[in-house]
């Protein structure tokens, strides 16, 4: 069972209804139940047979559950670290067993979100950060709620335990906003990632055949298959726990408005940059040999070099995870870490350059074209690292965007060429037109939900609004018998 | 020590970090009010502000701390104890 | 939540629902088969005497306005390609709904063919669910006809797959079907032209039977129950076709069967000469569906039929038949045009393209 199904959406309207009809205290058991159950009915477990799976889950929990416990228990320091190594240790290790030995086929199933939400719990309590949870369903409820098992968002306790555990009246407006965000969220897979999918399919799958324009054409379109896919699964997630009733951090920020490479990745999938910057960045860096370092090498580098070099280690470092975490491949090494890591270190060493030519033209940070070219630039960037990533191999990638300056072929912009890549004009104009009020909202949204702004509105021109993004996604969403959706891309995504 | 005092010295370790002369931190500073405090100069400022004082921040109070105000709080508890 | 924003809850769900069938009735597949039945369900409350059901040999062999103008008789075609037998039961539920007919008329060429291999195609299911407006027997007969429980829901809700035609939103033909009501000018007939000359061989002298597939038979049974309960008349036809030896055992098992239930079977194909059907002039497809010569000369016979053997009303001139009058001056119109263009494509020996059985 995906999200997007229809039996999906179906059982969902029929929980949320229980689950306003039942005992406020029962509220978190219900939804326990659901996730446990909606585990063991994903597609993923259904296919190979394994609902056992769940096994792996509890034993997860437990091994988490029980180290925190001691942790919090314990005041000697080395027992405690023990304990920690021996949990995450254990946390892995299930994940290997289940990887590479029984059911390569169960490992997407969103086990390294879930894995990466439990481990930050038991960080938070090894760091004195969080509370310690000392019911065991009520932790397994946290490692395994529904909504977020699939692609994230990755929770972190402190800010969920009020949240997951409460009571929740039904509040008319949460669920209304819940069901919109699901609306929008919906529309941004639906409408708009299906059909840039079909190009970006088409120009990667033949590349060969491709050269000059067509190339980057294909590549914009998988940037925004991306994250059109990305951010709206999350729109659906955010907005199915909303109508529980339960907030769930942001993953994304409208991420293409993002004037640099690091302001990016701190809108781009937030809650994994700061997973990884909370239990992987800073532990790192607070090791001795890092502490050490600047010290090493001052006498060489002097004060500022010595210090933004070792920076720079340990960013090649977490950027390295980041792009394992993406699928352990080199291609995705490169296309979401070492290249990403590249532009930041590129981006501050070329700073003094840049502030230079920039007085020397006389341009203010400010200037609406500046901020225009920055915004432009760091999606040219993305994109190109984007195409390591959609790429099946680094050389194929190569290849690829060699090809992409093997030719200047404007005229395909206007020769019609644009809709022999899947698209005939009409489907290529919907993805146009879909992509163009995303934006207008996207921009809009900076100052504010749209949606509190429509609240204000008069119901007949609300409900007109709602009415027809509705039909829009029911008409021009590809979904259905004729049409078979692809997965939520992130869901492949490994530990 | 005085809370007066684990300012001016906090001044000093903020400069030094942020190559900055003119910063002036209180209890209200916090990340968004000095330009280059980002998530990386952070961990250096910790490191810097550790050594000045001669102690040693927990992992959690690395990542929670979200002004000066509670960083010199923080500094203050681990000074007297110690 | 308080009673108001329930009441709104209800009253946008109400309305979503209300702009969700309408919008699935226009971009519903446009084409033959949606006219008939939109044309059905535009028929003036019971008006119609006689419903006839079946696959692909009864749209365009019997007229509904020629069986009107000639014999008074109003009759009308729930028919679809390749309908599967199972359906029937449900059409004639449907058109109980508007209709009160006194006889109900079968088509058997489907109960010859194993059902399974139709329930593959989904498109001849969705000829008959996806052609019902919105109704429990609609979810019945989805219940009946797809045997993949997880496959329903894309039948109960068809815009999953209707959503793709959204460019027919703007055609005003079927703008107009909004609530799945359109007069069908022809009532439900479809004038077909073209020659394609057949060879019937001689199969007087088989007299053996064949059992039909076991299913087909079980929902033949299930149908005569169906239809004993009703109380109505019914009538099995065997509409003419260049038949092989195979298909001939079953009809002759078929009709053993049947009579054996105490209902009649009108096989065409005993009759050819009395029908004076020409397998050489009066097929558009090499011998499996009459062209508007065939369909003349079929319309005929099953009108002398039914007037000698039922007892129907004489429909003319009455009260709210004023839309028969009208299909009838169009059919003789259409007819005449279609016969000569089947007598021209004849003497030039023109013959139609090879068609694929549908």
């Amino acid at each position: 069972m995906s999200i997007t199904s229809f039996y999906f959406l179906c059982l969902f309207a029929l929980a949320l209804v229980l689950y306003y009809v039942i005992p406020k205290k029962a509220q978190w058991a219900f939804l326990l139940l659901l996730s446990l159950g909606y585990f063991m009915t994903s597609d993923t477990v259904v296919q190979s047979g394994g609902w056992y799976v769940v096994f792996y889950l509890l034993a997860a929990v437990a091994a988490v559950w029980g180290a925190a416990i001691y942790i919090d228990r314990t005041a000697e320091p080395k027992k405690k670290r023990g304990v920690l190594v021996c949990a995450v240790l254990f946390c892995l290790g299930l994940l290997c067993v289940l990887r590479f030995f029984k059911l390569p086929l169960l490992a997407p199933l969103g086990i390294s979100f879930y894995t990466l939400t439990l481990l930050g719990y038991l960080f938070d309590v090894y760091y004195e950060i969080g509370k310690v949870q000392k019911n065991y369903f009520r932790l397994l409820l946290f490692g395994s709620y529904f909504p977020v098992m699939i692609s994230g968002p990755i929770l972190k306790y402190q800010e969920m335990e009020n949240r997951l555990y409460a009571p929740h009246k039904l509040d008319y407006r949460q669920v209304t906003f819940g069901m919109q965000r699901m609306l929008w969220g919906f529309f941004k897979v639906l409408v708009i990632s299906e059909r840039a999918a079909v190009i970006a399919n088409e120009i990667f799958d033949n590349y060969d055949s491709y050269a000059g324009l067509p190339i980057w054409v294909g590549a914009v379109a998988f940037t925004f298959q991306l994250y059109t896919n990305f951010s709206g699964c999350m729109d659906i997630v955010l907005g199915i726990s909303q109508c529980f009733g339960i907030e769930l951090p942001e993953n994304f920020r409208a991420p293409f408005l993002s004037r640099s490479i690091s302001e990016y990745w701190r809108r781009w999938h937030i809650t994994l940059g700061t997973w990884l910057r909370e239990y992987l960045f800073y532990p790192l860096l607070r090791t001795k040999f890092f502490m050490q370092l600047p010290k090493t090498l001052k006498p060489k580098l002097g004060k500022k070099r010595a210090k933004q070099a070792t920076t720079f280690l340990a960013m090649f470092l977490l950027w390295f995870a980041i792009g394992y975490w993406h699928g352990g491949t080199w291609n995705f090494i490169i296309g979401s870490g070492l290249l990403h890591w590249f532009y930041i270190v590129s981006g501050e060493l070329l700073e003094p350059f840049f502030a230079k030519w920039k007085r020397s033209w006389h341009i203010s940070e400010e200037n609406r074209l500046f901020v225009f070219f920055q915004r432009l630039r760091t999606f040219a960037l993305v994109t190109l690292g984007l195409v390591f990533f959609r790429s099946p191999t680094v050389p194929d990638a190569v290849r690829m965007i060699g090809r992409g300056f093997s030719a200047a072929n404007f005229r395909i912009l206007w020769d019609g060429s644009l809709f022999s890549y899947g698209l005939d004009w009409i489907e290529f104009t919907i993805l146009a037109v879909s992509l163009l009020l995303f934006g207008w909202v996207s921009v809009r949204q900076q100052k504010g939900w749209l949606r509190e702004k429509l609240e204000k509105k008069p119901l007949v021109l609300r409900w007109a609004v709602l009415y027809a993004l509705l039909f829009y996604v029911i008409l021009l969403g590809q979904y259905g018998p004729e049409y078979s959706a692809a997965e939520f891309i992130y869901q492949n995504f490994r530990a | 020590m005085s809370r007066e005092e684990v300012f001016e010295r906090l001044n000093a370790v903020f400069r030094d970090v942020f190559d900055d002369e003119d910063i002036t931190v209180n209890d209200q500073t916090t990340a968004n009010d000095i330009e280059d405090w980002d998530s990386l100069e952070h961990i250096n400022l910790m490191a810097a502000v550790e050594s000045e004082f001669g102690i040693k921040f927990s992992m959690g109070q690395v990542v929670t701390m979200k002004n000066v105000g509670e960083m010199a709080d923080i500094i203050l508890q681990k000074v007297q104890k110690g | 939540m308080t009673i108001k924003q329930a009441a709104k809850a209800a009253v946008f769900l109400a309305g979503f629902l209300f702009l969700l069938v309408t919008v699935t009735y226009i971009v519903r597949t446009n084409g033959g088969v949606k006219d008939r039945f939109t044309g059905f369900y535009a028929e003036k409350k019971n008006t119609i005497d006689v419903i006839l059901a079946g696959s692909s040999p009864v749209y365009p062999y019997y007229s509904a306005p020629k069986l009107y103008g000639e014999y008074g008789i109003a009759a009308y075609p729930l028919s679809t390609n390749n309908q599967r037998p199972k359906a029937i039961k449900y059409l004639f539920k449907e058109a109980q709904k508007t209709q009160d007919p006194s006889l109900f008329i079968v088509e058997l060429r489907m109960f010859t063919m194993p059902d399974e291999e139709w329930e593959d195609t989904m498109a001849f299911t969705r000829g008959v669910t996806d052609n019902l407006k919105y109704s429990v027997n609609r979810i019945r007969a989805i219940n009946a006809l797809v045997s993949d429980k997880g496959e329903r829901y894309t039948y109960y809700f068809d815009i999953f797959k209707y959503h793709s035609n959204w460019k027919t939103m703007v055609m005003p033909s079927q703008l107009a079907c909004w609530n799945y009501e359109k007069p069908h000018p022809l009532k439900g007939l479809e004038i077909k032209t073209g020659v394609g000359p057949a060879v019937q061989e001689d199969l007087s002298g088989v007299t053996g039977t064949k059992e039909p597939p076991e299913k087909q038979l079980e929902v033949l049974y299930d149908l005569l129950d169906w239809i004993r309960q009703s109380g109505k008349d019914a009538l099995f036809i065997i509409s003419p076709y260049a038949m092989e030896e195979e298909a001939r055992l079953q009809y002759n098992y078929l009709i053993g069967a049947i009579e054996e239930e105490g209902y009649p079977v009108l096989d065409f194909n005993a009759h050819i000469e009395t029908i004076g059907l020409d397998f050489s002039t009066d097929f558009y497809d090499y011998g499996s569906h009459v062209n508007a010569l065939g369909e003349g000369k079929c319309t005929a016979f099953l009108g002398e039929y039914l007037s000698q053997h039922y007892d129907l009303a004489d429909r003319r001139g009455q009260e709210g038949y004023e839309s028969w009058d009208g299909a009838w001056a169009l059919y003789q119109t259409q007819q005449a045009e279609a016969e000569a263009s089947c007598l021209a494509d004849i003497e030039n020996e023109n013959w139609a393209p090879e068609v694929i059985e549908d």
